[in-house]
């Protein structure tokens, strides 16, 4: 167990030194997410921003996800493809010690990039949907820490799942197509979880319905990491 | 199969199917402990192939093997005893050679002389370059010390004497025998017998998903 993790932190610092050399996890998954919010902000919104929470706060939350899910599916792809890329994916199955170290190693090395993503997307999207005005208007302030949870939950859940599907997809030719493909239906409970719970904060703030939808994405959080960990080595064993 | 721990690999009609390619056609094998072995065969004859199926990269599709006792099933086993050495290198372009060496020794919870390691094969003045502005041979001499500090009971080795000037070969051929010097048991894919053969006399030749023994003239 112990060399299992101290594995995984090795994978994990290899990872975001390379991701902090190349930049490329952090600029593919930025442009995405800066493009789907440009796209929806022009489309949705016209230019006109909503002071009626009821409005903006639909909107924000389904933009602000929309764009952090494909960031994350872009995001999280790259973590095998750039192994494989190196000609190094072979000599990292064949390091020693359990697999599902490696998944666990991978994730939590997409996860910093992606958190940095969400960190700059979800204030964005706050502000060019009019949320953040919104809130304000009716007398109240945003639940920043509520909402930093449910970004922090929402990213985790997303980079896990694609997580594991980039490593099943990467020997792929056509993994860029088939990975959404794959993931997005398991991904529909994180989807709806986190739409849900930041619409709710941006509409009324905590509440015992975001509670619930919070303690739901975390126990899908905490399913798909398992089950993605000890599912892991019969994907790249074959 | 006899005594396990006497053999680093033991192959019992081997098949392995890759899509609708046979590329391993009943291969039998035993190999002993602190052999060496020189792998020939024509490009495409399943060289690379045969060496990741010893490293439990891949399943046998039918038949039995094992490395070091450890069933090629066993993934987990194979891999605590076995390091594959790429034809390409297998490293981290955008780790510095230091840092690639680095990387190996922690992922085999080892710990080791990474600056030692870089001046024998006469790296050290390329320790902090990233292995992307590394040569092709230069690449390989950091494959080589990777192999030559980890030092696994079986070492695979893919093309070993690829993209090397005469220096590097010889280089290859010193430190490879360092290795079995140690008692390590090494599976050399080859197109250059003369330099495997100094290294590892025993030859093998792969053809045709078959493969044979070649007896020296």
């Amino acid at each position: 167990m112990k060399g299992a993790l101290r594995q995984a932190l090795t994978v994990a610092a290899k990872d975001l030194r390379v991701a902090g050399r190349t930049r490329d996890t952090l600029l593919a998954t930025a442009f995405f997410a800066g493009i789907v919010l440009l796209v929806l902000g022009f489309a949705l919104s016209g230019g006109v921003v909503s002071r009626d929470a009821r409005l903006s706060a639909p909107l924000a939350a389904g933009a602000i996800w929309t764009a952090l899910a494909l960031a994350a599916a872009v995001g999280a792809q790259r973590a095998f493809a750039q192994e494989q890329e190196a000609g190094a994916l072979d000599q990292l199955l064949a390091y020693p010690g359990p697999h599902g170290a490696l998944y666990l190693g991978k994730l939590l090395g997409v996860l910093p990039p992606l958190l940095l993503v969400a960190a700059v997307t979800v204030p964005t999207g706050l502000v060019l949907f009019g949320a953040s005005e919104s809130v304000t208007a009716a007398g109240r302030a945003l639940p920043w820490a509520a909402l930093a949870l449910t970004t922090a939950l929402g990213v985790l859940g997303f980079a896990a799942a694609t997580t594991f599907y980039g490593s099943i997809t990467v020997n792929l030719r056509a993994r860029e197509a088939l990975l959404p493909a794959l993931a997005f239906p398991i991904l529909v409970p994180a989807v709806l979880a986190t739409v849900q719970a930041t619409r709710l904060l941006l509409e009324g703030g905590w509440s015992p319905e975001v509670g619930t939808w919070l303690t739901f994405l975390t126990a899908f959080d905490l399913g798909t990491v398992i089950l993605a960990t000890l599912l892991f080595p019969a994907a790249v064993e074959g | 199969m006899t005594e396990p721990a006497a053999f680093a690999v033991q192959l019992r009609d081997v098949w392995l199917r890759l899509g609708r390619e046979v590329i391993l056609r009943g291969v039998t094998l035993d190999v002993p402990a602190g052999q060496g072995v020189t792998l020939l065969g024509e490009n495409g004859a399943g060289k690379t192939t045969l060496l990741r199926l010893l490293s439990a990269g891949l399943r046998p599709t039918r038949g039995e093997g094992r490395v070091l006792g450890f069933d090629l099933r066993d993934s987990r086993g194979v891999r605590d005893a076995i390091h594959l050495m790429p034809v390409d290198g297998g490293l981290y372009p955008d780790l510095t050679a230091a840092e690639n060496l680095a990387f190996a020794l922690r992922m085999h919870a080892r710990a080791g002389d990474v600056p030692g390691a870089l001046r024998r094969v006469g790296l050290e003045g390329a320790a902090t370059r990233r292995a992307r502005f590394l040569s092709a041979g230069m690449r390989k001499r950091l494959a080589l010390a990777r192999a030559h500090l980890l030092a696994r009971p079986v070492t695979l080795v893919d093309e070993p004497f690829a993209n090397l000037d005469d220096a590097g070969r010889a280089l290859v051929q010193e430190l490879l025998l360092e290795l079995r010097g140690q008692g390590c048991s090494l599976l050399i894919a080859a197109h250059e017998p003369a330099l495997a053969q100094v290294v590892a006399p025993r030859t093998l030749r792969l053809a045709g998903g078959l493969l044979h023994e070649e007896v020296p003239a």
